[in-house]
């Protein structure tokens, strides 16, 4: 079983995420910020990461770019709303694999997932 | 179901974020920082992602429209402008209306009003403004014409085919209507990149970066598979609908029209909002309705009342059957079993302890839950009076029973706006006396005794007693002689007369009507106190001490002609032994002098029985206490001792009985009646 690491400071987007993903049995750890997700990154060892762009005390671009550094194997898709565009510019250079809009289409995001863990 | 769960994650999670984005507004004001627009714009950007997939365009649209307006202050090509400020509190204003409307099932606000003033904003903003504001705004400028070749790539090409280089054209249709084309241009270069070389494309990877792409993308490539792996990581991508690989010999340079395949069936058509535009968001969650609950649940109050009021009924039962061990322990014939029910008394007893311990705990909120609306309402009340005020609420973030915060919620608005109206001085007044024209006015709340303080302090004009005095006067609440012998402290406790007002009419801040009194007999109510002190010219303080929980009280259980009262300690402030030489008469009443202090001396069963008087002054004890206006000495007949007791509400009829503040079980099994003081006489 995969499992996904979900970073969103929403409560709302990471239950959302998480009763979809699990529904569909991945197995899922959520972090609320871009900290909390790298230093779950390491501890979990999760098979993708989505992440979301916007969060505080460290924005998923900046987390992105430190699981990065570290494990240049990352798997991670960005999360964006509309109108982000330059900074899912920048995650995609920086190495973020995939990337889903929000609101995203339940179908579209376990097809980014999938396609991530080599189903 | 599953609808209305995720809603309402949602409105709580909202209401979270308007509280914050107020506050952050309001100190946006006084000081700008990056860090507070960004939360400000964080905040908005949350409620649109979560509103953009509960299907709310509404609120889609009112947020992303700030969110826009934000992002250009953020970026710097715009200025924050009280304007702009204004126009978030009317943005914060309509969510507020737009959840309430969601949580009452009324009727939704229109959204025409707002937008109309963010358009007007954006217009008036200095032309950096997109103006996005529906989502089909959004749309990518198209790209160039693919079918011309840019004169630099064509040279290269050439170039690589005279070296007898191999090279495919990957043609790429995306679905026109995806979200950020342009991004989904970039991953496909990235990603194809990967798997061949790319010697260029149209559009070309700089003017994909600066958003120049369309729904077309062509990569001339060469790779040793013949770009067979770059066709498929391209057909995996997100939005794509085509893809054709075709190799490239340089004729007919780019009229390259061939034969195209189907990607992925099916993925152009939903590229869908989940759960469509209007509140249809349940429909797609059926299937995954699973599991991740949270570790949070909503409770009634009213569940919470009555199972506080079920542990108090234990508490009471422990205590009785601990007393019917220790009977039976100390009888011979019951001894044995008297001895095994002692073990299990004692075990019900920490049991109950806990369960009424955890019981309290879920009754209890943070005092940041009725403090957040304060720095918005001060900043509106300062600027209608002309002030300049700032606000601070400092220290820890103490948790009370929600019934003791619901009770000081009111009493702290009153505090807060005479601390703007009264305290507070005009600027010119302040500089005037040489104090900095921007007033200040700090809330603190901190843990002491197990209680909790929270103070209000300004630096305003502060109170002066002579005017004090005056007043009461005026109003004939004292008599000038009485009020001459009276200390500066006393003359303040004036101001919580009933009748009191030191404004010289109720101004529109201050409010009409309700004065200190009432604020102090509302506190008093739930065992709280209230205290005021003030310097002339350097400003006031009121303190307010507060019982973290009225569900059970530390009460005094005196006796009177037979029967078991029970007073707060809270509003106890001393016992004596009376004798009956300490009795004095002042103005033909009995009264009691406790060093250098006049307390008028009644009978507790006397004020019960409306004639205070009675039995004037022939009693063995004397409880000092307060009624809401003066010190009072409650003559008794006995000191029972001191018991935490569990507080019962009176029915309604009974409550309204003066003096009664409730009832309780004592451990004996009997009840009693829990005074209150404030207002036996």
């Amino acid at each position: 079983m995969a499992k996904i690491l979900v970073a969103d400071d929403a409560m709302f987007m990471r239950n959302r995420t998480s009763k979809l993903l699990t529904a569909n049995g991945y197995e899922v750890v959520e972090a609320a910020n871009g900290e909390e997700a790298v230093k779950l990154y390491f501890e979990e060892k999760p098979d993708v990461v989505l992440m979301d762009i916007t969060m505080p005390e460290m924005d998923g671009i900046e987390a992105l770019k430190q699981l990065r550094a570290k494990d240049p194997d990352a798997k991670v898709i960005m999360v964006t709303a509309m109108g982000q565009k330059s900074m899912v510019l920048e995650a995609i250079k920086a190495g973020a694999r995939d990337f889903i809009v929000k609101p995203f289409d339940p179908d579209k995001l376990l097809e980014a997932v999938r396609k991530q863990c080599g189903q | 179901m599953e609808y209305t769960e995720d809603l309402n994650i949602f409105l709580e999670e909202v209401d979270e974020l308007l509280t914050n984005t107020e506050q952050n507004l309001v100190a946006l004001e006084k000081s700008p920082s990056e860090g507070l627009i960004q939360e400000i714009f964080r905040a908005m950007h949350t409620i649109k992602g979560g509103a953009a997939t509960l299907g709310f365009q509404d609120c889609v649209e009112v947020t992303h429209a700030m969110e826009n307006i934000l992002d250009e202050i953020r970026s710097g090509t715009r200025e924050l402008t009280t304007e702009i400020t204004d126009l978030l509190l009317l943005v914060l204003d309509w969510l507020s209306a737009w959840t309430n409307a969601l949580e009452t099932g009324s009727e939704k606000p229109s959204a025409g009003k707002v937008m109309a003033r963010i358009q007007s904003v954006q217009a008036s903003g200095d032309g950096a403004a997109e103006g996005q504001v529906k989502r089909g705004a959004q749309a990518e400028p198209s790209g160039k014409d693919p079918s011309v070749l840019d004169p630099a790539l064509a040279k290269q090409l050439i170039e690589r085919l005279d070296q007898g280089m191999p090279i495919h054209k990957l043609s790429v249709k995306f679905n026109p209507e995806a979200d950020l084309l342009s991004v989904r241009c970039f991953q496909v270069l990235v990603l194809v990149g990967e798997e061949a070389e790319i010697i260029g494309s149209v559009p070309s990877m700089e003017d994909v970066e600066s958003d120049e792409a369309g729904a077309e993308l062509d990569i001339y490539l060469t790779s040793d598979d013949g770009g067979v792996s770059a066709k498929q990581v391209a057909e995996s991508v997100q939005d794509v609908v085509q893809v054709s690989l075709v190799p490239f010999d340089g004729s007919g340079l780019a009229q390259g029209k061939t034969q195209e395949s189907p990607a992925d069936e099916g993925l152009g058509e939903d590229n869908g909002r989940a759960g469509g535009e209007d509140g249809g968001g349940g429909d797609t969650e059926l299937m995954i309705r699973k599991t991740n609950l949270g570790r949070t649940v909503r409770v009634n109050v009213e569940l919470l009342d009555l199972l506080l009021n079920l542990v108090g009924e234990l508490v009471i039962d422990r205590t009785r059957l601990s007393q019917i061990a220790s009977r039976m322990q100390a009888d011979e014939a019951t001894a044995v079993v008297g001895n095994e029910l002692a073990a299990l008394s004692a075990r019900f007893q920490r049991t109950s302890q806990e369960l009424q311990e955890g019981i309290m705990k879920a009754r209890l909120l943070p005092l940041r839950s009725i403090l957040t609306k304060f720095p918005r309402m001060i900043r509106d009340l300062s600027s209608r009076c002309g002030k300049q005020i700032d606000f601070e609420i400092t220290g820890e973030q103490p948790e009370l029973d929600r019934t003791v915060l619901e009770a000081i919620d009111d009493p702290l608005i009153h505090i807060l706006r005479n601390a703007v109206d009264h305290g507070i001085e005009l600027p010119e007044e302040r500089k005037a006396v040489g104090k900095p024209e921007r007033g200040k006015i700090t809330l603190s709340a901190w843990y002491q005794d197990n209680q909790v303080f929270i103070q209000v302090r300004d630096d305003g004009r502060g109170i002066d007693p002579e005017k004090i005095k005056q007043t009461a006067i005026d109003k004939g609440i004292i008599t000038r002689e009485a009020a001459a012998r009276l200390s500066d402290r006393e003359a303040l406790e004036l101001i919580f007369a009933p009748g009191f007002s030191t404004a010289k009419q109720a101004t529109e801040v201050s409010g009409r009507g309700v004065g200190m009194d009432v604020v102090r007999t509302n506190l008093e109510r739930i065992n709280g106190h209230i205290e005021v002190r003030s310097e002339a010219g350097v400003g006031t303080a009121v303190i307010l001490r507060l019982p973290l929980t009225l569900a059970i009280v530390r009460a005094l259980l005196v006796e009177c002609s037979g029967i078991t009262y029970a007073i707060p300690t809270s509003s106890v402030e001393e016992v004596l032994a009376v004798r009956p030489e300490d009795v004095k008469t002042v103005k033909g009443k009995a009264a009691l002098t406790v060093r250098g202090s006049v307390f008028p001396l009644v009978s507790l069963e006397g004020c019960l029985k409306d004639d205070p008087w009675m039995r004037n002054g022939n009693f063995r004890y004397a409880v000092l206490t307060r009624t809401h206006d003066e010190p009072l000495a409650l003559g008794v007949d006995g000191l029972i001792g001191e018991e935490e007791i569990v507080v019962k509400e009176l029915g309604r009829i009974l409550s309204r009985l003066k003096g009664i503040g409730g009832a309780t079980i004592l451990p004996q099994g009997d009840p009693a009646v829990i005074l209150d003081t404030t207002n036996l006489v």
